[in-house]
């Protein structure tokens, strides 16, 4: 199983996109998106999408595998964790 | 009677061509710039120049263009401006130009669509970047 740090998907959603809370308030297990949660949107969960695909080499193909996959930061990386071809993250 | 390539009427389209380079991923529209349009004559008074937010326009123009070619719409439809983003203005583009406008799609997802575009003009880029499309009224479904 691949190792993904919680820190390099924090640093993705700062990178990608436009944040209503600080980096270091996001929990693990905090919703991406909703009010409750990080507000994130549907834009944010394409650009999410795309950096997921060119940071780690693996397509979050539709849009409802990344309703399943981007529910957190936590389901994220599960989900990369699992994938079979996952390379190490690209500094 | 001159077929649409855009759902603007004529006095807001900004593509006269387009070309279908690659199904599905790659398009090449142009724009010859009428020195007759009447942007060009208050941008600026006496030195006249395209304002880039219709470099911006021809951008998510033909961007719409090929995102309804690759969905096969049966005549141009209207798609939402969702995002605009990394616009870069390399050059003036001049009255009497032809621009033109390349755009790839980066990626396909239900209800929006992200593209990278490149405008030239005789070869020469003068602005590119991206812009998020959405098939949506809401620009964020």
């Amino acid at each position: 199983m691949r190792q993904i740090d919680i820190n390099d998907l924090k640093q993705l959603l700062v990178e990608n996109c436009m944040l209503k809370i600080k980096a270091d308030e996001i929990g693990d297990e905090m919703p991406l998106f909703g009010p409750e949660g990080v507000g994130l949107d549907s834009i944010d969960a394409l650009q999410i999408t795309l950096a997921v695909e060119k940071k780690f080499g693996i397509p979050i193909k539709d849009p409802a595998t990344a309703r399943q996959v981007l529910q957190s930061l936590g389901t994220l990386r599960d989900w990369l964790r699992r994938q079979p071809d996952a390379p190490t993250a690209k500094s | 009677m001159k077929q649409r390539l855009t759902p603007h009427g004529p006095g807001f389209s900004f593509i006269d061509s387009i070309e279908i380079v690659e199904s599905g991923h790659l398009l090449r529209a142009s724009k010859w710039l009428d020195p007759k349009s009447p942007f060009f004559g208050d941008h600026f008074p006496g030195n006249p120049m395209m304002p880039g937010v219709l470099l911006v326009e021809c951008a998510a123009q033909a961007a719409g263009a090929l995102w309804g070619s690759i969905q096969k719409q049966s005549k141009p439809k209207a798609f939402m401006l969702a995002k605009v983003q990394d616009f870069r203005f390399k050059q003036p583009v001049l009255p009497g130009q032809t621009l033109t406008i390349e755009v790839t799609l980066e990626k396909d997802f239900g209800a929006l669509a992200q593209f990278n575009i490149e405008l030239s003009v005789a070869g020469k880029p003068v602005a590119g970047g991206s812009v998020i499309l959405s098939s949506s009224q809401a620009t964020s479904p």
